[in-house]
């Protein structure tokens, strides 16, 4: 007899002796004598059962706790001792059964304590390692240890890198199709392997299939594992063992990308700081002329910039430069370009000598490394009448006259870096007031829409015609909303990164006007007419006016709705527009690059109790409400609206 | 747009938008229009107070109802509409099409049509 009850027996055992001169034990019936067995019947009873034989007094209790035991005491001499056998006797069949549960819960909580181990020596090296191969070797170690297996091999699959890490034994190939079969059970399963050449004893594997939530596969493999170990109940703890570790090689993926995020973050940071420091704190004032720029790097630090130098004639240098990369090695090609911008441009007074002079400059540094950068450069002439102008590949620039029409900025040559003595030439621009010139980076005209559709040079100009009467520094906005809004929810991909030159006095618009950028979609129009009604209220000095205004917006919110379901068809594109309001008339003009109207838009007929006639009642009240209305599809597919309507109420 | 049904008389149905008809809502209209012309009114009167704005697709709601419920031998009549939604059914001529009342109740009695 062990453990707890052995002390009170013995304690038992002496008492009994000096009471009764006799002996006290515990035994099993087989090793009564015969006699006695005889007298406990076929179901022996909780009471004491009193036989003789040998001269002895036998007093029998059965133990409740204990399979077929028996707390067996022999008396020299007949007394009044059964109800202190049954008292002791239930007290032992107590003990008894305290003894099963502790021993019970011990065997749990070593379990527990060997897992808690585990986890916490993982946790531990999950803090100190660097990365998830060092996590996989730590725990191929300690589930090595841990198992006493022969060998503990560990693969797993996150994304597209595989690591394998094993402790112990050299181990033999697992057959592929165990992997997928444990996989498939999802939990750990028992395999026999084929005995090898030169292995006398015959393997034994045991695959636990590891999978995280995050995508991650693979298993542990234990190959011999002592075969006292392997019950059901092992494999059960097997199977939550690798969900541990499932869950601690997803945490330790995780935080090494975290880590490789934080490091690309902090770089990129940094190229973004060196970027803006390179920017110019004030752009030039040039009479005649009005300069604006804008920036914005796709993501931290892109390959666009612009930059101002003064030239040998006391002229401004203006450049929109284009470096190819980004982050840290566009960073510092910007900055290589920014210091030979700015070391050349006081000898020079041309464009284009300037171009020549950097592209010799910098012509090794970029060819090492395999970069190259793509330069418009503008020189106005100091009384602002001229514009001399030159580009290294640069996107073409655009000049826009007040009138509305297009001119060409005949300029082109290889980008810097491409070749050694390439020579470049200047063309001479003249502004007048109200012309433009729009140097832009590739971004603005390369940006995508849903369907893959580049955003284009006629978009550019659509905007500018919508919004050059309301000035650069909201033409400028338009033009980044314009892009903006064509992606839509796609991220940029390119910077967007531009120079807008006026030829000034700027035009100011005679009466108020209105450019919009809306989204060709259907529920795009609400926010649009909203914005529209409101800015138009503005303007209005009575009810009747704001009448008009609210007839007025109904048929242009008719002529829109048609552009979005006839011309753009669901088309992730755009509808731009321009509102005025004249003294004598409200004024809409309204573009998109949609399919063209075949029949003269909004054909009506008279409509008749027929669904199918909605067109018919839109026609119907843009004519009624309009004094005025005029489509044309113009050049390079653009759909052009004007809308009039007459004042009436002064 | 919010649409609230009422059944003020057994054969007359009172349709209440609220908000704007236009092609976002319309065949939310159009729907309900048709499925209301599948039980037995004889009318049903669509109450134009709430109703801000309506389009072309909104008119061609109320058509495709009232197309749906004249094969039942019923009719659709309006009530309140604003000023907006008169310009509507004015320039679509719709006016002559569906009678037009300044009350719910005068719509429902169908006595005092506005335009007639």
């Amino acid at each position: 007899m062990d453990g707890q009850i052995a002390s009170p027996l013995e304690w038992m055992a002496d008492a009994w002796h000096r009471l009764t001169g006799g002996e006290l034990s515990l035994a099993d019936a087989g090793s009564l004598p015969p006699e006695v067995r005889a007298s406990l019947g076929e179901a022996p009873s909780a009471e004491p059962i009193l036989a003789e034989a040998y001269d002895q007094w036998w007093w029998i209790v059965p133990m409740r706790r204990s399979h077929g035991g028996l707390l067996v005491a022999r008396a020299q001499r007949d007394g009044p001792w059964k109800a202190l056998v049954a008292s002791w006797a239930g007290i032992l069949d107590r003990l008894l059964e305290e003894q099963a549960v502790s021993s019970s819960l011990s065997e749990e909580l070593l379990r527990a304590w060997d897992r808690l181990t585990f986890l916490f020596e993982i946790l531990q090296s999950l803090g100190e390692s660097r990365n998830l191969q060092d996590v996989l070797d730590k725990i191929a170690a300690t589930l090595g240890y841990l198992f006493r297996a022969r060998a503990v091999v560990l693969e797993v699959k996150v994304g597209d890198r595989a690591m394998c890490s094993a402790s112990g034994a050299p181990v033999p190939s697992i057959p592929a199709a165990a992997h997928e079969q444990a996989l498939a059970v999802g939990r750990p399963v028992v395999l026999d392997l084929p005995a090898e050449p030169g292995v006398s004893t015959a393997r034994r594997l045991v695959l636990s299939p590891l999978r995280a939530r995050s995508g991650l596969t693979g298993w542990i493999a234990f190959l011999d594992p002592p075969s006292e170990s392997l019950d059901a109940g092992d494999l059960q703890l097997l199977g939550s063992l690798a969900e541990y570790v499932a869950v601690f090689l997803e945490a330790a993926h995780m935080r090494e990308t975290r880590a490789e995020q934080a490091r690309i973050t902090r770089e990129l940071e940094m190229a973004a700081e060196i970027q803006r420091s390179l920017l110019p704190s004030r752009l030039p004032q040039v009479e005649g002329l009005s300069v604006h720029a804008f920036l914005r790097p796709a993501r931290l630090a892109g390959g666009d910039f612009y930059d101002v130098a003064w030239g040998k004639d006391g002229s401004p240098f203006i450049l929109l430069a284009d470096v190819s990369g980004k982050g840290m090695p566009a960073a510092l090609l910007t900055a290589i370009v920014h210091t030979a911008f700015h070391e050349l441009a006081p000898q020079h007074d041309n464009p284009a000598q300037l171009m020549n002079a950097l592209n010799r400059a910098l012509y090794q540094d970029l060819d090492r490394a395999h970069a190259f950068v793509t330069v418009a450069l503008a020189h106005p002439r100091a009384d602002g009448q001229a514009i001399a102008y030159t580009s290294s590949g640069h996107v073409q620039a655009l000049l826009r006259r007040a009138s509305g029409e297009l001119d060409q900025v005949s300029a082109h040559g290889l980008p810097l870096g491409i070749l050694a003595d390439e020579s470049y030439q200047s063309s001479q621009v003249a502004l007048g007031p109200g012309d433009l010139l729009l140097l832009c980076s590739d971004g603005f005209i390369e940006v995508l829409n849903e369907t893959g559709r580049p955003f284009g040079v006629g978009r550019l100009l659509d905007i500018m015609d919508i919004a050059y009467q309301a000035g650069p520094d909201e033409l400028v906005q338009m033009l980044v909303a314009g892009v903006e809004t064509y992606a839509a929810e796609l991220p940029l991909a390119d910077d967007l990164a531009l120079i807008l030159i006026s030829g000034s006095p700027v035009s100011q618009p005679a009466h108020p006007v209105w450019p919009f950028v809306c989204p060709g979609q259907i529920g795009a129009l609400r926010p649009v007419y909203a914005e529209a009604l409101k800015w138009m209220f503005e303007h209005a000095r009575s009810w009747a006016q704001r009448q008009e205004m609210e007839e007025f917006l109904f048929a242009v919110w008719e002529v829109m709705k048609n552009q979005v379901s006839h011309a753009l068809q669901g088309e992730a594109d755009l509808i731009l527009g321009r509102l005025a309001i004249t003294p004598d008339y409200f004024e809409a003009h309204l573009y998109d690059r949609g399919r063209a109207f075949s029949e003269p838009p909004l054909a009506g007929k008279a409509p008749t109790a027929d669904s199918s006639v909605e067109g018919g009642y839109g026609f119907l009240i843009v004519k009624g409400i309009l004094d005025d209305c005029h489509y044309e599809r113009q050049a390079h597919g653009r759909n052009h609206w004007r809308l009039e309507k007459l004042r009436r109420e002064g | 747009m919010e649409l609230t049904i009422e059944h003020p008389r057994t054969d007359v149905i009172l349709v209440k938008p609220q908000g704007r008809i236009d092609v976002e809502t319309a065949p939310t209209l159009r729907d309900k229009l048709k499925e209301l012309s599948q039980s037995t009114p004889t009318l049903i009167v669509v109450d134009m107070k709430g109703v801000e704005f309506i389009d072309s697709s909104g008119l061609a709601a109320l058509v495709s109802g009232l197309k749906a419920l004249r094969e039942q031998g019923g009719s659709i009549s309006l009530s309140r509409p604003h000023p907006q939604a008169l310009t509507a059914l004015r320039l679509t001529l719709l006016d002559r099409v569906f009678p037009i009342f300044s009350t719910v109740e005068d719509a429902i009695e169908q006595a005092n049509p506005l335009l007639f």
